[in-house]
């Protein structure tokens, strides 16, 4: 069998983010080598941080551009280098689609985002019309060619950024996580689409889904700065034990992890849990909210009823939903942030369940939003997790203590930095650990394994779930929810399925 | 206008006008407004300008900047005759002339002048997709990048205002301590402006932070598309042209010529 | 290639100033709209978009600040029904920010997240400026009086306008120190 050539060889790429004051350069390649055949579709697994997003844009010659640092080693695309171009020369070459689609999106309609790209390379009028009706249409978004791409949900977002690139067709595809949050049947068209196009695709995920069997070509898995070619077969145990090892899956996920004591402490049915009054932490019954429609018009209304919630101490419970169905606007009803149009949330004060205001729910509750970012605003880790404990009229001896044990518990790095220039990751347990330090009763985390890897998510939940407090979190991830909580609800339209 | 830029689109027949037109026509107003012509006849092109705001956007809609210019108009009428007390008196003091007629109709005519400067904006913005407005200004020889920013700008304003909700929400929560509501402040009151600035600081640094990183990225997004190639862009959507923008430009040049036949004959 | 040029190299890319531009003005017209203090004032409300104009200046420069800062609140007339005033504001507040920023760039002592004292003194040109604008812009539009009764709101606004800047520049810088190689 006579080798292909490959499209795509990147040779003993090095590269490594500038330093800061205060925080060592971040080395996030070395020795890093990946060979990708023309027409090939290869998946690259890489868990969080380890620096998916940075190696798609050194492809595309967006870092060091942009970002600082220093590069070494070698890019090429057939024979020409890559980091030697300006991205917007290479714009029919390589086509990138990012992580995040609200970041990417620039148009205020969707026939003028995909037309876009094309006037850019000076395309006429007409020929701009038929490629861009062409890609539309393939994407089946044909519909919502006159409306804003804000009103699009987030995959139909995703949907509008791969029919950009189809207008375009570069020679190589690089899809950053752009299969997460799209439901099984565009995840199969999209893989359908690359594979009948015969485009050299590299798709880079943090999670491995069953589809790649059918469509790709090749595995690669990126670990430690470098990258090797995955050669167990996916489905055998040596596959399994490679995605554990290198910790894309939980032990044991898949199956339950049954102490036996289903619905003991955490519950989200007509029934509730078994835990008796005296131990339950939060009862929830008959919420309703209804959603006014967004004056933008980009949330429709709908109608969150749920008849009953109740969490013990050290309970843990995960929604799961799609997006939607109301994942969020029942974390921030738990919360306080919205009053519920009826029904009831008691909470322990003072030994016994009193129904509890809004500032009350405040109190009680921490929230982990997705986006960590949302609260940091201090220059150092330290200063962002002693914030809360001012109030408490602690001495300062007593104050570094608490903000030691955290910075250990949750693995941060101390010293003056600034938050803002750490890791995702880091950013993300910095919430989690400024929570800690309130000692909120109930902690809610929304879509928190976005962004960590498996483990360091199973142990921000150990943490969180521990004998006082009570935890709730929110994800897409059915095999997560079952692996590490008591009891699992899942919500659709607004109402517990 | 909210609605005009994050909703749906207007499809009356003004809507659909050539904005290059329309802003001749503003422009013809504007002058008009400001021309020593009679109260009287001011009042009368007010009341045109008037007229085809309510009939193309709405009664309600039109009342909006008449209720929000209102203040202003009072504080006018009020203030404005005090500094012309020249001429006959209406109105006199122990001997002073408190109120005069000309100080009267000075304020007359900047009322007049005023409501028909807003209105005439208000029917012009109301009336003209912001898409259209960026195209006819690129087509009056603005460049494509202030083109670019502004379509980017309209486009960013509705994600940074819900970030700072989200923001708010979350020091609020973070925050919240016994006996206190934390950034959840009570009834504002004019002396504590100063402090409910300082408290504000946390909420807007976090804004802040999150909007200028994201800077970067949106440029990598716009090369990812091409922005910064050398050669010269085509543009998919454009105006007007051929006999559609012949008639909406005869349609505005007999309009102003209208007008000024108007003035020239109703001094 | 050092990081200098590399620097040198995005501030001077189109795509780069059109993506820090539209930010901030996006970012202007926000502060301007969302915070709004109603009081007895007519015209409009007291609002955030000085203290913005400011630390775009501080921290930007004057180029930056010239354009966040009058299409910024230009926008802001437009789509919040004071329309009229859009092409007041663009010059007004533009070239407040435009001055402001020259003033504030002219020299700096000690690490870029201490307090400058030229802002003091950008913050009260600026103020002429502005102030100064609206106040002609007024005489034509509303008479002598209502525009003497607007010049102490105006005054009002942008001394606000600078004890937000101050904190809020310092406050940035501190937490997120790369924001200073996003000047141009």
């Amino acid at each position: 069998m006579t080798p292909i050539d490959p499209d795509l060889t990147v040779k003993n790429l090095s590269f490594s983010y500038p330093e800061y004051p205060g925080i060592a350069a971040r080395h996030l390649f070395s020795g890093l080598n990946l060979e990708l055949p023309a027409g090939n579709i290869a998946v690259l697994l890489a868990r969080p941080d380890q620096g998916k997003t940075t190696l798609c844009r050194l492809l595309a010659s967006l870092v060091p551009r942009f970002s600082g640092g220093r590069l070494g080693g070698e890019i090429s695309l057939g024979t020409l280098q890559l980091p030697a171009q300006e991205p917007y020369d290479l714009i029919e070459q390589v086509g990138l689609v990012f992580q995040h689609p609200g970041e990417q999106l620039l148009a205020s309609r969707c026939d003028s985002e995909v037309a876009f790209p094309l006037e850019s390379l000076g395309v006429d009028r007409s020929e701009i019309e038929t490629r861009l009706a062409g890609a539309l249409c393939t994407m089946d978004l044909e519909r919502y060619r006159y409306q804003s791409p804000k009103l699009l949900s987030g995959g139909e977002k995703k949907k509008l950024l791969i029919a950009c690139l189809l207008a375009v067709d570069p020679r190589l595809w690089l899809l950053d996580e752009t299969l997460e949050e799209l439901d099984s049947t565009t995840k199969r068209q999209l893989l359908q689409l690359l594979k009948t196009g015969h485009r050299s695709t590299l798709i880079l995920s943090a999670k491995w889904h069953e589809l790649f069997r059918e469509y790709v070509d090749r595995i690669f898995l990126m670990e430690e700065g470098r990258i090797r070619v995955v050669r167990e077969t996916p489905g055998s145990p040596e596959f399994q034990r490679l995605l554990l090892k290198r910790g894309f899956v939980l032990p044991g996920e898949g199956r339950r992890t049954g102490n036996g004591s289903v619905r003991e402490r955490a519950s989200g049915s007509a029934g509730g849990s078994a835990a008796t009054d005296r131990k339950k932490l939060l009862v929830a019954e008959d919420l309703y909210f209804r959603y006014p429609e967004d004056n933008r018009g980009t949330e429709p209304a709908f109608t969150l009823r749920i008849d009953h919630i109740d969490l013990a101490a050290g309970g843990i419970l995960a929604v799961v939903g799609d997006n939607g169905s109301g994942k969020s606007t029942l974390g921030r009803l738990l919360c306080g942030l919205l009053s519920p149009g009826a029904g009831q949330i008691r909470i322990r004060r003072g030994g016994i369940l009193q129904p509890a205001s809004s500032e009350e729910l405040n109190r009680f509750t921490g929230y982990l939003f997705q986006d960590p970012d949302l609260q940091i605003f201090l220059p150092t880790v330290f200063e962002e997790l002693a914030l809360g404990l001012k109030h408490l009229s602690l001495t300062a001896d007593e104050i570094n203590r608490r903000v030691q044990e955290t910075v250990s518990l949750f693995g941060l790095p101390a010293g003056e930095a600034p938050p803002s220039l750490m890791s995702y990751g880091i950013r993300k347990k910095l919430q989690a650990g400024v929570y800690y330090l309130l000692e909120r009763p109930l902690m809610i985390i929304d879509e928190g394994d976005s962004g960590l890897s498996v483990n360091d998510f199973a142990e921000m939940v150990r943490i969180f779930g521990n004998e006082e407090r009570a935890l709730i979190f929110i994800t897409h991830d059915h095999r997560l929810a079952d692996a590490l909580a008591d009891e699992v609800v899942e919500l659709k339209s607004g109402s517990f399925v | 206008m909210i609605a005009q830029v994050y909703g749906k689109r207007g499809t009356t027949v003004v809507h659909r006008y050539d904005p290059r037109a329309k802003t001749l026509l503003l422009l013809a107003f504007l002058v008009l407004f400001f021309l020593p012509i009679r109260v009287g006849y001011l009042a009368a092109y007010l009341a045109v300008v008037i007229a085809l705001s309510g009939i193309f956007l709405g009664i309600s809609n039109t009342l909006r900047p008449i209720r929000l210019i209102l203040p202003i108009l009072v504080l006018v009428l009020l203030l404005t005759p005090p500094f012309y007390r020249e001429g006959s008196a209406l109105l006199t003091v122990r001997g002073v002339t408190v109120l005069s007629v000309s100080g009267l109709m000075l304020a007359l005519r900047l009322i007049i002048r005023f409501s028909g400067i807003t209105m005439a904006f208000y029917l012009f913005i109301g009336t003209t997709d912001p898409d259209d407005l960026i195209l006819a200004i690129r087509w009056f020889r603005l460049p494509f990048s202030v083109a670019l920013v502004l379509g980017i700008a309209l486009a960013y304003i509705p994600t940074i205002l819900t970030l700072y909700d989200q923001v708010r929400d979350a020091h609020r929560l973070r925050l919240a301590v016994e006996g206190e509501v934390g950034m959840a402040a009570a009834r504002p009151r004019k002396r504590g402006l100063f402090k409910r600035l300082r408290e504000a600081i946390p909420v807007l640094t976090s804004v802040l932070i999150l909007s200028v990183r994201r800077i970067p990225t949106l440029a990598m997004a716009l090369e990812c598309r091409g922005v910064g190639r050398k050669n010269p862009r085509t543009s998919y959507h454009t105006l007007k042209t051929g006999t559609a923008l012949l008639r909406d430009g005869a349609i505005a040049t007999a309009a102003v010529a209208a007008l000024a036949i108007s003035a020239v004959l109703f001094p | 290639m050092n990081d200098k040029d590399r620097k040198a190299g995005i501030a001077g890319s189109p795509a780069f100033r059109i993506a820090s531009l539209a930010i901030l003005t996006a970012l202007t017209a926000v502060f301007t709209y969302m915070v709004r203090i109603p009081i007895a004032r007519t015209g409009g409300y007291l609002n955030l978009g000085d203290v913005i104009i400011y630390f775009t200046a501080f921290t930007f420069g004057p180029v930056s600040a010239l354009v966040a800062g009058g299409l910024g609140t230009a926008i802001t007339d437009l789509i919040s029904g004071y329309s009229q005033w859009a092409p007041i504001s663009l010059l007004a507040h533009g070239l407040q920010g435009l001055v402001a920023g020259l003033i504030a760039s002219i020299a700096r002592r000690g690490k870029p997240s201490t307090f400058n004292p030229l802002w003091l003194l950008a913050a009260v040109a600026g103020t002429v400026v502005m102030a100064g604008g609206y106040l002609i812009a007024q005489i034509l539009m509303l008479g002598l009086g209502a525009a003497l009764f607007e010049l102490p709101w105006n005054l009002l606004q942008n001394l606000i306008g600078l004890a937000g800047a101050i904190p809020l520049t310092i406050a940035v810088r501190q937490a997120y120190p790369p924001v200073t190689r996003l000047r141009w």
